[in-house]
C-alpha cells in the first residue's frame, strides 16, 4: 500500500522516521517525569497517539518489499563503536529498517502501548515516574521490531525488560515484588543465551562475508551456511530466547506471575506486545535470517508447540482468578505461532508446491495470530482488570450475574471471550484456520492442536457461564464498569472484528515478504 | 422489448419491492396497502410486454462465473414461461387489488403485505428462470412465504370455530386451544409437506446437474462465453438411462412438483391451507404456489421433448405409436405423471363431495384440477403429439387460475360477510348478496367444465387426449375412466357447494323482519352501520376494490373461448386465423369422429353428478330429504370420504408414533447414555486440569522456584563461613597450602 501524499508526508519528515518514532517516546518520557501526575498522562496520550498515527502513515507509505538491501525500507544506521582503527575493521552499529512483517508489528505495538496508555487511568502513585518508563518501554518495544542489527536488536530487547520490571514491580498487586523478580530472571537469562548465540554467529560471519569482516548485520548474515551442528545450536539459543518471551513449556513459569500481578495495562503491554517479541525472534532472527538452523529443530518445535497449547488449556481451565486464565490462554495462544513457524521451517524448501503454500499459508497464520492475539487479549485483560474494581475481586467463582449487574461489561466480555476461542468472524479463527490449515499439510499430526481449541472454548464459556450468565448473588455488590473504563477495549474491539472479516488487510502486508523468503531472494 | 429495460426487472421489482413494504408503512398505512398492488402492476404491464418477445434468446447476466464453472442468471423467454409469468402477474395484481379491502381492517399488516408480494415475486423467479438453481430459489421463496401467510392469523386467542358436521379427532397432534395456534399449525404443516417434495426436488436437480454439467434449460451465452443448456443437448439423457437412473432423477424432480402441487400422496397440506386470510388462499391456489408444480413437470415435459431432439410436428397421425420420446424411461416417468395426476384428480373430488368447509371444498377441487394438468401433461408425454395435449395442460392452468380467483375471492366476500366457514351454517345468502351469487355461479359452471365457460374448453380437451391415448394405451383406458368420474365429483360438489351457501332459508331473515320495524326508513347501508352487534350485520356485497377485480376475472371467465386461440398460437407458434381456430380445433372436433365419444361420455358423468346435487342441495335445499341416514352404506362412505381416506389421519399417526418413538430415545437413550457421557467428560476434564495446574504450579513451576530458593540457601551456607575471625582464616590458608603441596608433589612423582 503506497498512496502518494502518505509518501511525501513521509518524505517531508525532517529526520528518518523510524528514528523519530524512537526518539519521540524517549523525550516524552523525560517530559513526563518533569511535568507531574496530571501532565504526564496527557503527554503520555498525546505521544502515543502521535505514534500510533505515525506508524499508520509509515504502513500507508511503505512498500511490504522495499529497495534497499534486504527488501527493507527507510534504512537507517549509527556506529557505537568500532573496533579498530582502520576503516574496514568491524563496527558495533544500529540498523534501522522496516518490511511487511516488521510494519505489522510495529502498527500493533504502537495500537496496543495506546490502548494500554488509555486504560491507565487507574495508576494514582508516583503517575510522572510510571510514564516515563511507560514511554521509555514504548522506545524499546518498537526498537526491537525495526532493528536490522544482532546488537542493536538485544539492547532494545533488553531494554524492554527494566521499565516493565519496574512497572511490574512498583504498581503491581500484592506479591508483584516476587512476580518483577522471577519476570526478570526468566527473560534474562533466555536472552544471555541468545547473546551468547549472537556473538558465535558474530565471529563465524568472518569466514563467510566478502572482506572477511565479521558483523552483526541480519542481512549480511542471511542464509550463511552453518555447520549442522552449530545451525542446532543457533535455533537451541533462539529458543531459549525466544522461548522464553513467547512463551513455551517448560519456560512459561514466569508469565502467569506476571501477568497476573502486573498492573492492567502492564498486563495489557506484556500479552499484547512481549510476548509477540518471542515470536516475532523466531519469525526475524530464525526464518527469515537462517533458516536451515530452524528447519533442524521443526520437529521438536512442533511438538513442543502442540503440547503447549493443550497443556495450557487445560491449566487454563482450573484457575480460578480470572486474569491467570487469560494468562494461559496467551501461552495457549502464542502456542500457535510456534506450530506456524516450525510448519514453515519443516516446509520452506520442498520442492512439492503443495508443501511450499502450506508453508506459506502457516507462517502468515503466526504473524496474523500474533497481530490478533495482541489486540484480543489485550480487550480480555483489560475486562479482567476491570472485575477486580467492579466486582471486588477476580475470583471466578465469586463473581456472579454481571450480566444483570454490569451488562456493559459483561457485553464486551462476551465478545472478547468469543473472538478468544476463535468464533468465525472473528480474526482469532482466521489466524487459527491459516495455521492448522498450513500445519496439517506438513504435519499430519498437528491436528491434534484442534484439542486445544475445544478445550479454549470449553474453559471460556464455562467462565462465562460462572462469571456472566449466572444468577447475581445478593450479597455481593458489583457495579457497572464506567465508559471511561470501557473505551479502551471498545477500540480495540475495531480490529479484532474487522480483521476477522477483512484479514487481507493484515495479510496483504506480510504476503510479499513471505513469498519472498519463500523464493529464497533476496532483493 | 420491455421498452428498453432489463428483463430481470421483473423479478427485481417485487423481490426488492416486498422491503419496501414495511418502509412505507412507516409513514402511511393507507400507501402501503398500495404498494403490493402498485409494484406487481408494473411488473405486470412488463410480463404483458414480454408477448412479442416470445421464442427469443435466453438473456443472460452473471451470477456464478468461476472459470470452468459458470452459472449465469439467466431469463427464459419462451412461451411456457411468458404465458405463467402473465398468468401469474395478473393475477397477483387482482389479488393484491382485492387484498387492500379485504385486509384493511386487520392488523401486522406489513408483515402480509411483504410476505404478499415476496411470493408474487417467488413465482416469477420461478417461472422466468432459465436457471434451474435460480428457479429452485424462487421455489423456496414461495415455500417460505405460504408458511407465513397461512399462519398469518397467528395471535388469534379465540377457540377455533368447530365444524357442526365434523367429527372428534382423538389426536394429541390436532388439539388446538386457540385458532391462532391451528393456523400456525396448518402453515407449518404445509411448509413441512412441502419441504418433503423440495428435498427430494433438490437432490433430483443435482443428480440432473451431476450428468449435464448444467443447471440452464436453454443455451445462452456470457458474453463470449457459451453456457449449454438441457434442452439442446439430449446426451445427459441417454447418459442416465445408461445407468438406470433417469427415472429416479425425474421422479425425484416431480416429487417436488407432487409437494408443491398438492398432488397424490401429498395433497394433505391444502386443504389446511385455508386457515389462511382468503386473499392468501387465492393467491396460493389461482396464481402462484401449486401451480408451481405444473410449471415446473411442463417445462420438463418441454425440455425433454426438446433434448431427445425428436420434432413435434413429425410424425403422422396414421403412426399411433404413442411414444413421441424414444426411450422407454421417459416414457415411465410420463405415465407415473399422469397416474398420479388422474388420482389426484379422482381422490381429492370425491373428498370435496363431503366437505362442509366453504374453502376447503375449493381447496378440494383445486387440487381435482390440478391433477387434470398433471393427467394432461403425463399424457402428453405418452402421446405421438406431445403439443395438443400440452397445450391443453396450458390452457387449463390459464383457465384454472382465472375461475379459481374468481371463486376464492367471491368466497372471501361471503365468509367476510357472514363470519363463518362452515357451509351448514349458511345458507339463503341469494337475496343478500346478489353480486357475489352471479359471480359464483359463473365461477362455479366454469369449474364444473360447462359449456362455455372457460373450464369447459380446456378440461374437456384433455379428457379427449386422455381418450385418444386409451385407444392406443391400455392404461390411457384407466385414466379416461378415472377422469372421467372426477367430472363427475366435480360438478357435484360445486353445485353442492351453490346450495348450501346461496339457497334455502337464511338465518339472517328474521333479524330482517325483526329489525325492520324499527329501522323502517333506513337503507340496509346504513342499518348495518349502525347495528354494532355482530349477528345483527345483515350480509351485503363488499365494495369495489373487491368487486372490480371479481368483475374483470368473471369478464375472462366467460369470453374465455375467444383468448384461447391466440394463446394456441402463442404456445405452439403458430400463426393461424383465429376463427379457423376456434371453429375446427375447439367447436368442430367436440363433434368429430374422435371427439364425439369422450365428449358424449363427459356430458353424461356431468348429468349424473349434476342432477341429483341440483336435486338434493337447491331444488330441496334447507329440507332434511336430502341428508345421509344414520347407518347403512351411504353414512359409511360419508365418513370414509369425509375423513378424507384416511390419508391425512393416517400421517398423522406415523408423525404422532414418530414423536413418541423419539420422546423415548430422548429419555432412555439420549438423557442417560449420551449426555451421560458429556457429563462424565467433562467432569474428567476438570479433574485433569486441576491435576495439570497442580503439577504446573509445584513442579515445573516448582522445579524454578526451588533452585532459586536452594541457591538462596546455599549462598547463606557460603555465608557461614566468613565468619570474620582471623584464626580461621588462617586455619584454611594453611590447610590450602598444606593441600597445594601434596598435589604438587604427586605432580612431581615424589609420592
Amino acid at each position: 500500500m503506497q498512496l502518494d501524499f502518505v509518501l511525501n508526508l513521509l518524505n517531508s519528515l525532517p529526520l528518518n522516521i523510524l528514528v523519530l518514532m524512537l526518539v519521540i517516546p524517549l523525550g516524552g518520557a523525560v517530559l513526563a517525569y518533569l511535568l507531574g501526575d496530571k501532565g504526564a498522562r496527557v503527554i503520555t496520550l498525546v505521544i502515543t497517539t502521535l505514534e500510533l498515527s505515525l506508524s499508520l502513515l509509515l504502513i500507508l507509505g511503505t512498500p511490504s518489499i522495499g529497495t534497499d538491501p534486504g527488501g527493507m525500507s527507510h534504512t537507517w544506521s549509527y556506529v557505537l563503536a568500532r573496533l579498530g582503527t582502520t576503516t574496514d575493521s568491524p563496527v558495533f552499529q544500529i540498523i534501522l529498517g522496516v518490511d511487511g512483517i516488521s510494519l505489522v508489528m510495529v502498527l500493533l505495538s504502537n495500537l496496543v502501548v495506546w490502548i494500554a496508555a488509555i486504560g491507565s487511568n487507574h495508576i494514582k502513585k508516583s503517575g510522572n515516574v510510571y510514564y516515563a518508563l511507560f514511554l521509555l518501554l514504548q522506545t524499546g518495544l518498537l526498537g526491537v521490531f525495526v532493528s536490522l542489527d544482532l546488537i542493536g536488536f538485544f539492547i532494545f530487547w533488553e531494554l524492554v525488560l527494566v521499565p516493565m520490571f519496574f512497572i511490574i514491580g512498583k504498581w503491581g498487586e500484592e506479591g508483584s515484588r516476587h512476580a518483577s523478580v522471577k519476570f526478570f530472571i526468566y527473560t534474562h537469562l533466555g536472552s544471555a543465551v541468545m547473546l551468547v548465540g549472537f556473538f558465535y554467529l558474530y565471529f563465524m560471519s568472518a569466514n563467510f562475508t566478502v572482506d572477511h569482516v565479521p558483523t552483526f548485520s541480519m542481512i549480511a548474515l542471511r542464509d550463511i551456511g552453518l555447520d549442522p551442528i552449530i545451525q542446532i545450536g543457533f535455533a537451541l539459543a533462539i529458543f531459549m530466547g525466544a522461548g522464553v518471551k513467547l512463551p513455551v513449556f517448560p519456560l512459561h513459569n514466569w508469565l502467569p506471575w506476571a501477568h497476573v500481578k502486573a498492573p492492567t495495562p502492564g498486563s495489557v503491554i506484556l500479552a499484547g506486545i512481549l510476548l509477540k517479541m518471542g515470536g516475532y525472534a523466531f519469525i526475524r532472527l530464525g526464518l527469515w535470517m537462517v533458516p536451515e538452523a530452524m528447519a533442524r529443530l521443526a520437529i521438536p518445535f512442533a511438538l513442543v508447540a502442540v503440547f503447549t497449547c493443550i497443556y495450557a488449556a487445560f491449566t487454563a481451565m482450573a484457575q480460578t482468578d480470572m486474569k491467570s486464565l487469560v494468562a494461559y490462554t496467551s501461552i495457549n495462544h502464542m502456542a500457535w505461532v510456534l506450530l506456524g513457524v516450525a510448519a514453515y521451517a519443516a516446509g520452506y524448501n520442498s520442492t512439492d508446491p503443495a508443501i511450499q503454500a502450506a508453508a506459506n499459508l502457516a507462517i502468515q497464520g503466526s504473524i496474523f495470530m500474533m497481530f490478533s492475539h495482541g489486540t484480543i487479549i489485550s480487550v480480555m485483560f483489560i475486562v479482567a482488570g476491570q472485575l477486580k474494581y467492579s466486582a471486588g475481586t477476580r475470583e471466578i467463582p465469586d463473581v456472579k450475574g454481571l450480566m444483570n449487574k454490569a451488562p456493559r461489561l459483561a457485553g464486551v466480555m462476551i465478545i472478547a471471550s468469543l473472538a478468544a476461542f476463535g468464533l468465525p468472524g472473528f480474526s482469532g479463527f482466521i489466524a487459527e484456520a491459516l495455521v492448522i490449515f498450513g500445519a496439517i499439510v506438513i504435519y499430519p499430526l498437528s491436528a491434534l492442536i484442534a484439542f486445544g481449541i475445544f478445550l479454549t472454548v470449553g474453559y471460556m464459556l464455562w467462565m462465562l457461564n460462572r462469571i456472566v450468565f449466572s444468577d447475581p448473588d445478593p450479597e455481593k455488590e458489583v457495579s457497572e464498569a464506567s465508559w471511561s473504563d470501557l473505551i479502551a477495549p471498545i477500540l480495540m474491539l475495531i480490529p479484532v472484528i474487522l480483521l476477522g472479516i477483512w484479514p487481507d488487510l493484515v495479510l496483504s502486508i506480510v504476503q510479499p515478504v513471505v513469498e519472498l523468503m519463500l523464493t529464497g531472494g533476496i532483493p | 422489448m420491455l421498452f428498453g429495460l432489463p428483463e430481470y426487472l421483473i423479478l427485481v421489482i417485487p423481490l426488492a419491492g416486498s422491503l419496501l413494504v414495511p418502509v412505507v408503512g412507516k409513514y402511511s398505512d393507507k400507501a402501503r396497502d398500495w404498494v403490493p398492488a402498485v409494484l406487481m402492476g408494473i411488473t405486470m404491464l412488463l410480463c404483458w410486454s414480454l408477448i412479442p418477445d416470445i421464442g427469443s434468446a435466453p438473456k443472460t447476466w452473471n451470477w456464478i462465473n468461476i472459470p470452468g464453472f459458470v452459472i449465469p442468471f439467466s431469463i427464459l423467454l419462451d412461451s411456457l414461461s411468458v404465458i405463467m409469468a402473465v398468468l401469474a402477474s395478473t393475477l397477483c395484481f387482482l389479488i393484491y387489488v382485492y387484498s387492500t379491502e379485504y385486509m384493511a381492517h386487520e392488523g401486522d399488516r406489513n408483515r402480509f403485505f411483504f410476505l404478499m408480494l415476496a411470493f408474487g415475486g417467488g413465482m416469477l423467479t420461478l417461472v422466468l428462470s432459465n436457471n434451474l438453481l435460480i428457479a429452485f430459489i424462487g421455489w423456496e421463496i414461495m415455500g417460505f412465504c405460504s408458511y407465513g401467510l397461512i399462519g398469518f392469523w397467528n395471535d388469534k386467542r379465540n377457540p377455533p370455530e368447530a365444524d357442526p358436521t365434523g367429527y372428534d379427532s382423538s389426536n394429541p397432534l390436532l388439539q388446538f386451544e386457540t385458532e391462532g395456534e391451528y393456523n400456525t399449525h396448518c402453515g407449518t404443516k404445509a411448509f413441512i409437506v412441502t419441504r418433503i417434495g423440495d428435498a427430494l426436488m433438490l437432490g433430483g436437480i443435482l443428480l440432473l446437474f451431476t450428468f449435464t454439467g448444467s443447471f440452464i434449460f436453454q443455451d445462452t451465452s456470457i458474453g463470449a462465453q457459451a453456457v449449454q443448456g438441457i434442452a439442446e443437448h439430449g446426451g445427459w439423457i441417454t447418459a442416465l438411462a445408461g445407468v438406470g437412473l433417469l427415472l429416479p432423477t425425474l421422479l425425484l424432480i416431480f416429487a417436488g412438483a407432487i409437494g408443491k402441487s398438492g398432488q397424490f400422496p401429498l395433497q394433505v397440506w391444502l386443504p389446511e391451507a385455508m386457515s389462511g386470510p382468503t386473499a392468501v388462499s387465492a393467491l396460493i391456489h389461482a396464481a402462484t404456489m401449486v401451480k408451481a408444480g405444473v410449471y415446473i413437470t411442463a417445462r420438463f415435459l418441454v425440455t425433454i421433448v426438446s433434448a431427445s431432439e425428436t420434432s413435434a410436428h413429425s410424425t403422422s397421425p396414421a403412426g399411433m405409436t404413442p411414444l413421441q420420446i424414444g426411450i422407454p424411461d421417459a416414457f415411465t416417468f410420463f405415465a407415473i405423471v399422469a397416474v398420479i395426476g388422474v388420482l389426484t384428480a379422482f381422490i381429492t373430488g370425491t373428498m370435496g363431495m363431503a366437505s362442509n368447509e366453504l374453502k376447503q371444498v375449493l381447496a378440494f377441487s383445486t387440487l381435482s384440477q390440478l391433477g387434470y394438468m398433471m393427467l394432461a401433461i403425463g399424457t402428453a408425454g405418452m402421446l405421438t403429439h406431445y403439443d395438443v395435449a400440452y397445450l391443453s395442460s396450458v390452457l387449463h392452468v390459464v383457465s384454472h387460475g382465472a375461475f379459481k380467483a374468481l371463486l376464492f375471492l367471491s368466497a372471501g366476500g361471503v365468509i367476510h360477510a357472514v363470519h363463518t366457514k362452515y357451509m351448514s351454517k349458511m345458507g339463503g345468502l341469494k337475496k343478500y348478496m346478489p353480486k357475489t351469487f352471479a359471480l359464483m355461479w359463473i365461477g362455479v359452471l366454469a369449474l364444473a367444465g360447462i359449456p362455455p365457460f372457460s373450464g369447459f374448453w380446456s378440461k374437456d380437451s384433455i379428457i379427449e387426449h386422455v381418450y385418444t391415448l386409451g385407444v392406443d394405451a391400455p392404461i390411457g383406458i384407466f385414466l379416461f375412466i378415472l377422469a372421467v368420474a372426477a367430472a363427475a365429483c366435480t360438478i357435484f360438489y360445486s353445485i353442492r357447494l351453490m346450495g348450501m351457501v346461496f339457497y334455502g332459508p337464511s338465518e339472517f331473515d328474521k333479524y330482517e323482519h325483526e329489525e325492520e320495524p324499527v329501522h323502517g326508513l333506513n337503507d340496509e347501508g346504513e342499518e348495518s352501520e349502525e347495528s354494532h352487534d355482530e349477528h345483527h350485520n345483515v350480509p351485503s356485497d363488499p365494495g369495489p376494490a373487491m368487486m372490480i377485480p371479481l368483475y374483470i376475472l368473471a369478464a375472462f371467465t366467460i369470453i374465455a373461448f375467444m383468448i384461447y386461440p391466440i394463446i394456441q398460437n402463442i404456445v405452439l407458434q403458430t400463426s393461424r386465423d383465429w376463427f379457423e381456430i376456434l371453429i375446427e380445433d375447439m367447436v368442430a372436433v367436440k363433434f368429430g369422429p374422435e371427439g364425439i365419444v369422450p365428449f358424449i361420455i363427459t356430458l353424461g358423468a356431468l348429468a349424473l353428478g349434476g342432477v341429483p346435487a341440483y336435486w338434493m342441495y337447491i331444488k330441496n335445499a334447507g329440507s332434511r330429504s336430502g341428508s345421509i341416514p344414520e347407518f347403512g352404506v351411504r353414512r359409511r362412505i360419508y365418513n370414509f370420504l369425509k375423513h378424507r381416506w384416511y390419508i391425512n389421519e393416517s400421517y398423522y399417526w406415523f408423525v404422532n408414533k414418530f414423536l413418541r418413538f423419539a420422546e423415548l430415545w430422548r429419555v432412555r437413550v439420549d438423557d442417560s447414555i449420551i449426555d451421560g457421557i458429556d457429563f462424565k467428560s467433562s467432569s474428567t476434564a476438570q479433574t485433569l486440569s486441576r491435576k495439570i495446574r497442580w503439577f504446573d504450579d509445584n513442579v515445573v513451576d516448582g522445579f524454578a522456584e526451588g533452585i532459586s530458593t536452594r541457591s538462596v540457601e546455599a549462598s547463606e551456607i557460603g555465608l557461614e563461613s566468613q565468619t570474620g575471625r582471623i584464626n580461621d582464616y588462617v586455619g584454611v590458608v594453611i590447610f590450602g597450602i598444606g593441600l597445594l603441596i601434596i598435589i604438587g608433589l604427586l605432580a612431581a612423582g615424589v609420592l
